[in-house]
């Protein structure tokens, strides 16, 4: 048995309370509504669903009473709905097209019941299918497009022409002069007009929620016993989203306290992951900085499903760590050191060299630079061809012998405050703590840069550091040296204009 | 080391032990920033020990995972009585996590701190003109990168080998460019 709910394009459930049109979110409802009396649903369009009700029978009566149920459900809604139920899909689709309110059709008398419906509702089907396909592919929904395989309009015009006007006078006409007339197309048409399946039902998947909870007996405290837990409710978790082939982008804990609050959790993965034990490592570590305030009674777990990730290995790529490898690394590491001090910086555009930024590590980002050739910034080719062997660094080398050395500057994050002498214009002595003999030998400078002087909002203080600014936000303004002391360091100082300080910035390593 | 791992494809892990690390100078040297994971220590401040045990645990978490080209470890900055107080065991057990891998273990300190049976021990000492100058006055001076000499020490070596890293001077044409100190050297055996 199938039971089909329809809501006219111009009928009362497209209309709202002051009378302007509402939107498609009607298919929406009529879903939810199928949904609640059977899992076996197909959708043809915005506004008409089919549901198979087979089996409903012994729990809400005959096929009258169980049409009656759903009307009343759909009233509730706020739902005016054309149903049809009978033994046939092909039957109830046709019948809703014309008939208003509820038509139930015994079974064996889906022929008699179309009989005297117009030839126009086979066009009208078709062409609300044709129309329904095409929304729902621009929308990305998900639609049983080839469920009735209505033959070409032209057809129907042929067979109008022909004097025939309504489905039984269709139903009547001989099959064998209709197949030598129109071939098996119109033979389609006539199964149609019968009321006859032409094939299965095309079910809709349900959107599984993937949510796992477990009430606890006693209270849990302290992440230890509360790792069994959520072991627990890992486990089933990913085995339901390994049977959907979906991964876990976002993971929300909701843990419910003995004091009746909720402490939630929502932490975004970098991949899909769907590794029990991954899953329970990163939300333990994040549970260790952001600890719950009393007793566990309960844990709620909730994911957010993504398609899974698919990766192809190559031979001819370097090993890299797995993004699931990754994630944990980082999570143990961040909760190690602290936020925002672990991942790879990146240059920011702006003259203070001290400035850069931290960004996530992904090493799936740079997997397609690898193996690539890479380029100096001078434009020179990098001629490193493998790592000493044996302590050799000649096996380093390239053919020519030569790997071009860039000095390295060790940089103190915090500026030191440093003691320079100056004498007739040149840079004299240096004193600075990690300076032990502070003789200038040679010196080269001084080159002057400032920036961000735009977003200096007021005075300096005397006493201000550039220890305290943040480097890459704060204005500044200095003239820099690298000079060169009598302990064999070269070092790199700079003059802050703005206070008029000496500062060692770092040494050149 | 770093730079010429990423160039091989490689991802590479820097533990910062005092956050001395410039991005800007390992951007000019050729590394790929975005292959580098770099773990940020503190700067030296208060329990030095603290922050030896907290860069250890890093390193030791970083071998563990795997899939790293090359793992350094950067203590350089620690005064050598910090390093001292590390008990050999730890870096028996750092051996052991680089056995049967391709990873690269680095470790720069200021003294000589760790010995493996397969491990190597460079001593990179600046010669006694270690600053390599290009120009005649102060006005027109640039600075051109260190001088310095690797001395490979190890056990089963008969003798030590020793090699200068010198800096090229570049063609004057090269430096009409926007910094000196970025435009490298040349490693020139001895």
């Amino acid at each position: 048995m199938f039971a089909c709910l329809y809501a006219p394009p111009r009928g009362l459930a497209f209309r709202g309370a002051e009378g302007v049109p509402r939107a498609r979110c009607v298919t929406d409802q009529i879903v939810r509504l199928a949904r609640e009396y059977s899992p076996r649903i197909e959708i043809h369009g915005d506004n008409l669903v089919v549901l198979d009700i087979t089996g409903l029978t012994s729990m809400f009566g005959d096929a009258r009473e169980l049409g009656a149920t759903l009307r009343r459900s759909a009233a509730d809604r706020g739902l005016y709905l054309r149903m049809a139920v009978a033994s046939t899909r092909t039957a109830v689709l046709l019948v809703v097209q014309e008939r208003s309110g509820l038509t139930v059709i015994e079974p064996g008398g889906e022929v008699v019941t179309l009989a005297s419906l117009p030839l126009d509702v086979l066009r009208i089907l078709a062409r609300g299918q044709a129309q329904s396909t095409a929304t729902q592919a621009r929308r990305g929904t998900w639609v049983s497009s080839a469920a009735l395989a209505i033959p070409d309009f032209a057809l129907l015009s042929t067979i109008r022409r022909w004097g025939v006007s309504t489905l039984g006078d269709l139903t009547r006409l001989p099959q064998a002069e209709l197949f030598e007339r129109l071939g098996e197309g119109g033979l389609t048409l006539q199964r149609f007009a019968r009321g006859e399946d032409g094939g299965p039902l095309v079910l809709v998947p349900v959107e599984e929620r993937f949510e796992s909870s477990l009430a606890l007996e006693w209270p849990v405290e302290g992440l230890e016993p509360l790792s069994f837990v959520l072991s627990r409710v890992f486990e089933q978790l990913c085995a339901r989203l390994e049977r959907a082939g979906v991964g876990a982008a976002v993971v929300h804990v909701h843990l419910k306290l003995v004091t009746r609050t909720i402490h939630t959790r929502t932490l975004q993965l970098p991949a899909p992951l769907r590794d029990p034990r991954v899953l329970r490592t990163l939300v333990l570590l994040d549970l260790e900085s952001h600890a719950p305030s009393a007793g566990i009674d309960q844990v709620t777990v909730m994911v957010d499903p993504v398609p899974a990730r698919t990766h192809q290995f190559s031979l001819l790529e370097r090993a890299r760590p797995a993004p699931e490898t990754v994630s944990t690394l980082v999570a143990r590491l961040t909760a190690l050191v602290g936020a925002g001090r672990c991942g790879s910086p990146a240059l920011v555009d702006s003259h203070d060299r001290a400035s850069f930024e931290m960004r996530a590590f992904d090493p799936e980002a740079c997997r397609f630079d690898a193996g690539t050739s890479r380029t100096r910034p001078g434009g020179r080719q990098d001629r490193v061809r493998e790592t000493p062997v044996d302590g050799d660094w000649r096996q380093v080398a390239g053919p020519s012998g030569g790997v071009p050395l860039v000095p390295m500057v060790r940089r103190f994050r915090a500026p030191v405050a440093a003691r320079v002498a100056v004498r007739d214009g040149r840079l004299v002595r240096v004193v600075a703590p990690p300076v032990s003999s502070g003789e200038v030998i040679r010196q080269a400078g001084p080159w002057r840069t400032s920036g961000q002087w735009w977003t200096d909002t007021g005075t300096v203080a005397a006493d201000s550091s550039p220890a305290t600014e943040l480097a890459g936000c704060q204005p500044w303004d200095r003239d820099e040296w690298d000079v060169s002391l009598t302990d064999g360091g070269v070092y790199r100082i700079f003059h802050d204009r703005r206070v008029d300080c000496w500062f060692l910035e770092g040494m050149v390593d | 080391m770093l730079a010429a791992a990423t160039a091989r494809g490689e991802v590479v892990a820097l533990i910062d032990t005092c956050d001395r690390f410039d991005p800007v100078s390992g951007a000019a040297a050729g590394l790929d920033l975005s292959s580098l994971l770099w773990v940020r220590g503190r700067e030296r401040t208060g329990d030095l020990s603290h922050t030896v045990k907290r860069a250890l645990t890093a390193a030791g978490l970083v071998l563990n995972a795997g899939g790293f080209g090359v793992v350094a470890l950067d203590l350089a900055d620690l005064p050598p009585r910090a390093t001292r107080q590390i008990p050999m065991t730890t870096w028996m057990r750092v051996s052991r996590l680089l056995e049967d891998t391709k990873t690269v273990g680095l470790l720069l300190g200021p003294k000589p701190v760790a010995r493996s049976a397969e491990g190597q021990t460079v001593v990179l000492r600046p010669t006694p003109t270690a600053g390599r100058w290009s120009g005649t006055h102060d006005r027109n001076r640039l600075f051109q990168g260190i001088e310095c000499q690797a001395r490979v020490i190890r056990a089963r070596r008969p003798r030590d080998q020793c090699i200068i890293l010198r800096p090229a001077i570049p063609e004057p044409s090269a430096l009409t460019g926007p910094r000196p100190a970025s435009e490298g050297g040349t490693l020139t055996p001895a």
